[in-house]
């Protein structure tokens, strides 16, 4: 059940009402949020079906819901942990149970994610040498949201640790931070001082905040079904899918449709799962900031997929000594984020590439920064070039992260320098829609909020009838075929 | 939470119900936000199934899809259209062309390989639920009375069965014009083989300049320097108007010189398709490097036409390279073998339809399809129709208008060519709530086709129903076998769908042209209880016991020409071990021998007679043969002439075949150059000839046998000598005369060929006759079956072995005017021998079936890489070597089966 479609709506609308109805006692409050995030993802397992189709033996049971049973297990040890970590002030003890934890939920996302590509990887390099290595694959599930559960978890024991969150959460508490629904498949990555402080108070929800939620979800269902996937099955699929049979404007024009896609995609998303914890009375983090109007790369990330870009700045880049250590090790800090940043996205040393290229390309900024010293805010012209020359970058190396592999990176490289002229295969709806996202994602922001506003300022009814409009247009204007989120692989 | 009117819970509740209300309400579809409630049916379910994801439904939780598409996908699937399910019901059959059933479900032609490959199909299409359905014929020519004068196929009927006996010698093309589904060629591929395996090849037929597209295969396509080249699609926004006809795509250069590269192996004809224009182009055509001609794309006139451009191609040409210069438009090339055959055009665009293929120029469409001489053209598209009406982009009307167009391009361009419309196939739809559903419209489409095939005179296929009906691209999205844009079969998918359609076509070819002889079993027949003790026997070997198992092939110039038993032993004795070459005829040196590692020579003066034909009673060694030497001829049989692999303390015994008469001379024999002493003399004196086996024992692997015949005395006779080794293993020995039949076996001096045989401890005995027979005018059968019967009884009895039959390979003769028929008693035989097996308790493999039946001798000539001799008797050794394997295939399945205790499947192929 994907937050974009109409099963996901309905589910809200029921957990919702559920919800407000005993939303003043705590254990039923905590109680249907946490049945509703169980609900929500053994929806991702084969547990339904199972149970559904009655092929319920122990053993199925089991293979069936092994993602869940991961993710309790992680909670359970982190819990642990996190409670001896209450209960101890010996410094060595606790740098132990931290160490622990972190060993735990990096073991976890190695063994189920990365082992198959360290499988490949020695295969393709020891094989040669005569060292045997497994050549079969291990076929290991990856449980849905696992990325994300691994840095949340960890956020949560590192700030106890380091004092940022308390010890004194229960396990249900714990477990619903974990898995609480509006953001367990893709985030945004919260962290336990925003959201488990919340869950002992009682929730309010202004008829601004509501509307203000039901707005944020609406807009988010637009760029997602709308522009995202249009783009997506539009240009992007067809042209990334044999680039030999298009021109090198068409491929320049799909990179760049990419580029725009994933952030529709991404972000609308976000805007959904941060308007449904709104509904409950929840605040998330903001995780995007129109990153494509950003004027270097530094401000990129710092405005892109922003609750992961912090994680890694609070919980890798400064351990690591940040920016106070000396120069050659602060780029070699800035490297080291951005490649196990890239291969964060996924299992394929490509990421990993695209990660490295993107912390070069940081190295070379910041070492100009050093080189020149920091200039004060650019004029118009300066920053225009500036959004310009980081766009093209992350334009151009977004195609390593949407090829299936470098060599199919390679050839639409070559492909699109190749100089052939022509557009013949970009539809009319292609271009509208690229001319939407361009526009939309440089829009001032006081555009949003006066709609916001007026959206607000309407009676119950009329609300109702725009947010029909609005289903009626996505239904109309979008693919058939909903997509998945391009984040839920990650 | 407030609950003032402004309130949150207000508003979800009032957009519920505006939603519910709008939904149910008498309003066009496009404003209704969920249009399934007002679908027929109670609400209940319908709620149910919009507040429930799939998975909790108890239908299987959708799989994300593919970060990227299948290797096999074709490209731009996305913006490829589907199809949908049907109300069809399959179980209905035509209407109208309906004939006669005919026996099986077309499999009876196929070749030993390609039956196995059609048989795992055949399975598969069982567990998925599709459906072998009959092309509807319809009707291209009526009476004045009404009455069908002529079915929608029988263009094709006819060109098909003319190749079949031999008239024809012209191709027969097929022209098959369609959409991404085609554009791999995995459906038409599977098509194209089986026509060509059955009607023999006329070549690839079109090719592009270069391939259309970077995913899927690159088989119907050269290899082009593709950055000089611009291509043009009749499916581009801005496709080349009034230049393209069927071929839908323009390859231009106007630059420096381009070229493009083609594969000719096997073929002697090519033709250029181009654009005659106004303007200085040119194209050098080379063939494998060297320059051969240059063909100018000028036009005389104003205005630009299709044109075409004949080139010949040296024997054995492998590259054709065409380069062009200056302003140059070219359409594709066909390449041909330029023999009579089936040539099968696929022309697959992606995002194809009716509509664009009607945007192709119509007198180019006209003249290259005339100039195609087509005995059919397919029209193989509809998915994306389906997919545009779905999203209300086009009407059912236009749809028609545009098929309705179509089909009347095609029957005036080509008025005597046969016509066939498919449906498209079932495809699938996720929605947005992430469930998966059977797409509409494609059923809708499938009707329209359906009306305009039949309006338009021309046969139509229901691929849709074929597929398994509505909701099949569901079950085979569960089952591998679509893509996960459900638009798309896989490979499998699609050789599947290919072999549904090409078995449809060989039905409504059967029914017009019935085999004349009856299609023989294919598969080894009765091999429980026949095989039993043999497979025994070999479970045993496989499994470590240290024995011996002897086969002896009995039989004419198949068998003598070893290939086949080379084949045979080579596979057996890999499984089983090797024990030994066997036994080897006197005779000349033959080059058929080397592959086995055995020379044989004959120096002075002998005599090799044989038994064909010579009075019955005569002493003949095992393969019906005897060398007689004069005084002074010297004789030697080697064996493992330069083999390695074996340890050179084999211990083995060679053993020395030879006839002793009263006046015969007592031969002087050397093995390995050692003389042997002379045997004693028997005790009684000879009173007439007998078969004298004399036994070496031998150490290491390579041995020889020399026989001298004495100056000063009489003659001396040698029959053969064998070799076999003291190791667990098999022999396969082949014994063959060619020319022979079983009468001739029958003849032969029946003490003396027991003895022989039962000295080589055979456990099972293969007979390879009929071929022979098939060739005698006036054979009796009764006496064939009869004497035959009583010949390997006899032989069974004598070396208490159990026995196997093969039938005769598919022999023709040519008659005065060259044309090929038939062998006389062919039918005769192919009935008999199978009552032979029976009567004498012998297991039986049919080769003919294995080689595919009917006119498959010509089939097997015809192959690029000839199976089948030019003498339409024998084959080649490549022919002989697939034949064996297929045999081989079929033994080891029985043995397979009989070892995991069950009853023996009929073959590894089976039998239709």
């Amino acid at each position: 059940m994907l937050s974009h479609s109409l099963h996901y709506v309905i589910f809200v609308i029921a957990v919702f009402a559920l919800y407000w109805a005993v939303h003043r006692h705590f254990w039923p409050r905590m109680g249907v949020l946490l049945v509703a995030s169980l609900v929500l993802y053994t929806g991702f397992t084969q547990l339904p079906t199972l149970i559904v189709q009655g092929n319920v033996t122990p053993q199925a049971l089991l293979l069936a819901g092994l993602p869940l049973l991961i993710f309790l297990a992680g909670v359970t040890v982190d819990h642990l942990l996190v409670k001896g970590l209450g209960r101890t002030d010996r410094p060595g003890v606790r740098k132990l149970l931290v160490v622990l934890s972190i060993v735990s939920n990096l073991g976890m996302l190695a063994g189920f994610k990365y082992l198959e590509l360290l499988r490949r990887t020695a295969l393709a390099v020891l094989g040669p040498w005569g060292v045997e290595v497994r050549p079969e694959p291990f076929h290991l599930l990856l449980p849905v949201g696992l990325s994300f559960f691994v840095f949340q978890s960890i956020s949560y024991t590192v700030d106890v640790y380091r004092g940022k969150a308390s010890s004194e959460h229960s396990f249900i508490e714990h477990l619903l931070y974990m898995l609480f629904f509006p953001r367990v498949v893709s985030g945004p990555i919260v962290r336990a001082s925003e959201l488990m402080a919340h869950f002992r108070q009682v929730p309010t929800l202004s008829p601004d905040d509501g509307g203000k939620a039901m707005f944020r979800i609406a807009v988010g269902l637009v760029k997602k079904l709308i522009i995202a996937d249009v783009l997506g099955s539009g240009i992007v699929d067809p042209v990334f899918g044999s680039p030999e049979a298009y021109s090198s404007a068409e491929c320049a024009v799909a990179a760049v449709a990419y580029t725009l896609e994933l952030y529709y995609d991404f972000s609308g998303y976000s805007d959904i799962a941060i308007g449904v914890a709104g509904l409950f009375g929840f605040k998330f983090p903001e995780n995007f900031a129109r990153p494509y109007l950003a004027k270097n790369l530094f401000e990129f990330w710092n405005r892109w997929h922003m609750s992961l870009s912090s994680w890694l700045r609070d919980y890798l880049y400064i351990p690591l000594g940040g920016n106070r250590r000396s120069k050659p090790r602060v780029l070699f800090n800035l490297m080291m984020v951005m490649v196990l940043g890239g291969l964060w996205h996924g299992a394929d040393w490509r990421f990993a590439v695209w990660g490295a290229v993107h912390g070069v390309a940081l190295c070379a900024v910041r070492c100009w920064w050093w080189f020149r010293g920091k200039q004060p805010e650019p004029g118009p012209v300066r920053a225009g070039m500036g959004i310009l020359a980081t766009f093209t970058l992350v334009v151009l190396t977004r195609v390593v992260f949407r090829a299936p592999d470098m060599t199919h990176a390679g050839e639409f490289y070559a492909r699109m320098l190749a100089g052939i002229p022509g557009l013949a295969n970009v539809g009319p709806l292609v271009w509208i829609m690229l001319a939407v996202a361009i526009i939309a994602h440089t829009l001032p922001m006081k555009v949003y909020d006066q709609t916001a506003l007026a959206f607000l300022k309407l009676p119950a009814p009329a609300r109702a009838v725009v947010l029909v409009l609005i289903g009626l247009g996505i239904r109309q204007l979008s693919t058939l075929e909903a997509r998945p989120y391009v984040y839920l692989q990650f | 939470m407030s609950l003032k009117p402004t309130s949150t819970g207000w508003t979800l509740a009032f957009t519920v119900l505006l939603t519910v209300g709008l939904s149910l309400a008498p309003l066009p579809e496009k404003f209704r936000p969920l249009p399934s409630l007002r679908q027929e049916g109670s609400l209940g379910p319908k709620l149910v199934a919009l507040a429930l994801p799939a998975s909790l439904r108890g239908v299987k939780a959708p799989r994300p899809p593919a970060d990227t598409m299948a290797p096999d996908a074709p490209p731009s699937a996305l913006a490829e259209a589907d199809t949908a399910g049907a109300d069809t019901d399959p179980q209905a059959g035509p209407d109208v062309g309906e004939a006669p059933a005919v026996p099986g479900i077309g499999l009876e032609e196929l070749s030993a390989p390609t039956l196995a490959n059609a048989l795992e199909l055949e399975a598969l299409r069982e567990r998925m639920g599709a459906k072998h359905v009959e092309i509807e014929l319809n009707c291209r020519k009526a009476r004045a009375d009404g009455a069908c004068e002529e079915d929608g196929l029988a263009p094709l009927m006819r060109a098909l069965g003319d190749l079949r006996s031999d008239t024809r010698r012209t191709p027969v093309r097929v022209v098959h014009l369609g959409d991404s589904l085609i554009a791999s060629d995995y459906i038409t591929d599977v098509v194209r083989d089986r026509l060509q395996e059955r009607f023999g090849s006329g070549g690839p037929g079109f090719l592009y300049i270069h391939r259309l597209a970077s995913a899927g295969r690159a088989t119907r396509a050269g290899t082009a320097s593709t950055d000089g080249w611009k291509m043009e699609r009749l499916v581009d926004t801005h496709w080349p108007k009034d230049r393209v006809g069927w071929t839908g795509v323009a390859f231009s250069t106007s630059g420096p010189s381009q070229g493009t590269r083609f594969s000719v192996e096997g073929s002697r004809q090519a033709e250029l398709f181009f654009l005659a224009q106004p303007a200085n182009g040119s194209v050098q055509v080379s063939v494998d490097g060297k320059p051969t001609q240059r063909i100018q794309t000028r036009a005389f006139g104003p205005k630009a036409e299709a044109a075409f451009a004949r080139l010949k191609l040296p024997e054995g040409a492998k590259t054709l390279t065409l380069t062009a210069s200056g302003k140059t438009e070219l359409h594709g090339v066909s390449l041909e073998s330029g023999t009579p055959g089936v040539v099968y055009d696929t022309v697959g665009l992606l995002g194809g339809m009716a509509e664009v293929y009607l945007r192709a120029q119509p007198a180019a469409f006209r003249a290259q399809l005339r100039h195609r001489k087509p005995s059919l053209v397919v029209l193989m598209v509809g998915g994306n129709e389906a997919f545009f009406l779905s999203r209300e982009r086009t009407t059912v009307d236009e749809v028609r208008a545009q098929m309705k167009a179509l089909v009347s391009r095609v029957r005036t361009s080509v008025p005597d060519a046969a016509c066939l419309v498919m449906s498209p196939i079932d495809a699938g739809v996720r929605t947005m709530s992430g469930e998966l559903v059977t797409r509409r419209h494609s059923a809708q489409v499938a009707a329209v086709f359906r009306e305009e095939a039949r309006q338009g005179g021309c046969a139509y296929y229901d691929t849709l129903a074929a597929m398994g009906g509505e909701g099949s691209a569901l079950k085979w999205l569960e089952s591998g076998l679509m893509l996960e844009d459900l638009v798309h079969p896989r490979v499998r998918g699609s050789n599947l769908l290919g072999h549904l359609f090409d078995l449809a076509l060989q039905r409504a070819f059967a029914r017009t042209h019935p085999p004349r002889i009856p299609a023989d079993m294919s598969g080894l027949q009765n091999a429980t209880p026949a095989l039993k003790r043999t497979f025994e026997s070999l479970a045993r070997r496989e499994s470590g016991a240290k024995l011996r198992v002897g086969i002896a092939q009995l039989g004419a110039s198949h068998t003598a020409a070893h290939f086949f038993s080379d084949t045979v032993r080579g596979a057996l004795t890999k499984r089983f071990g090797d024990a030994g070459r066997g036994f080897i005829a006197a005779g000349k040196p033959s080059p058929r021998l080397e592959a086995a590692h055995v020379a044989r020579t004959l120096d002075g003066p002998w005599t090799v007679e044989d038994a064909k034909g010579a009075a019955p009673g005569g002493l003949w060694g095992l393969t019906g043969i005897r060398a007689v030497g004069a005084p002074g001829a010297s004789l030697g049989i080697s064996f493992c002439e330069g083999c390695d692999g074996r340890k050179d303390n084999t211990p083995g015994r060679l053993d020395l075949y030879a006839l002793d008469a009263p006046d015969a001379a007592a031969p002087e024999i050397r093995v390995d150059g050692e003389l042997i002493a002379p045997e004693a003399p028997p005790p009684e004196p000879l009173t007439k000839p007998t078969v004298r086996i004399r036994s070496f024992p031998v150490t290491g692997p390579a041995h020889t046998v020399q026989v001298t015949v004495p100056e000063g005395g009489g003659s001396a006779t040698v029959l053969g000598a064998s070799l076999e080794y003291d190791t667990p293993g098999l022999v396969y020995d082949a014994l063959g005369l060619p020319g022979a039949t079983a009468f001739t076996a029958r003849d032969m001096d029946a003490p003396a060929l027991d003895a022989q045989l039962t000295a080589r401890r055979p456990d099972l005995l293969v007979f390879w006759y009929g071929t022979n027979e098939a060739e005698l005018p006036g054979l009796d059968a009764g006496a064939l079956r009869q004497d035959y019967a009583a010949l390997v009884s006899r032989l069974r009895k004598a070396t208490g072995a159990e026995c196997l039959l093969i039938g005769p390979t598919d022999r023709l003769q040519q008659d005065a005017d060259g044309r090929w028929t038939e062998a006389p008693s062919l039918g005769k035989v192919l009935a008999t021998l199978p009552q032979v097996a029976k009567d004498a308790g012998c297991a039986y493999w049919s080769a003919r079936a294995a080689m595919g039946g009917e006119r498959s001798m010509q089939r097997w000539q015809r192959q690029p890489s000839a199976l089948g001799h030019v003498d339409g008797v024998h084959l080649t050794q490549a022919g002989y070597a697939v034949l064996a394997n297929a045999f081989v295939k079929d033994l080891m399945a029985a043995y397979e089966s009989t070892k995991k205790g069950g009853e023996p499947t009929a073959s590894a192929a089976g039998a239709p």
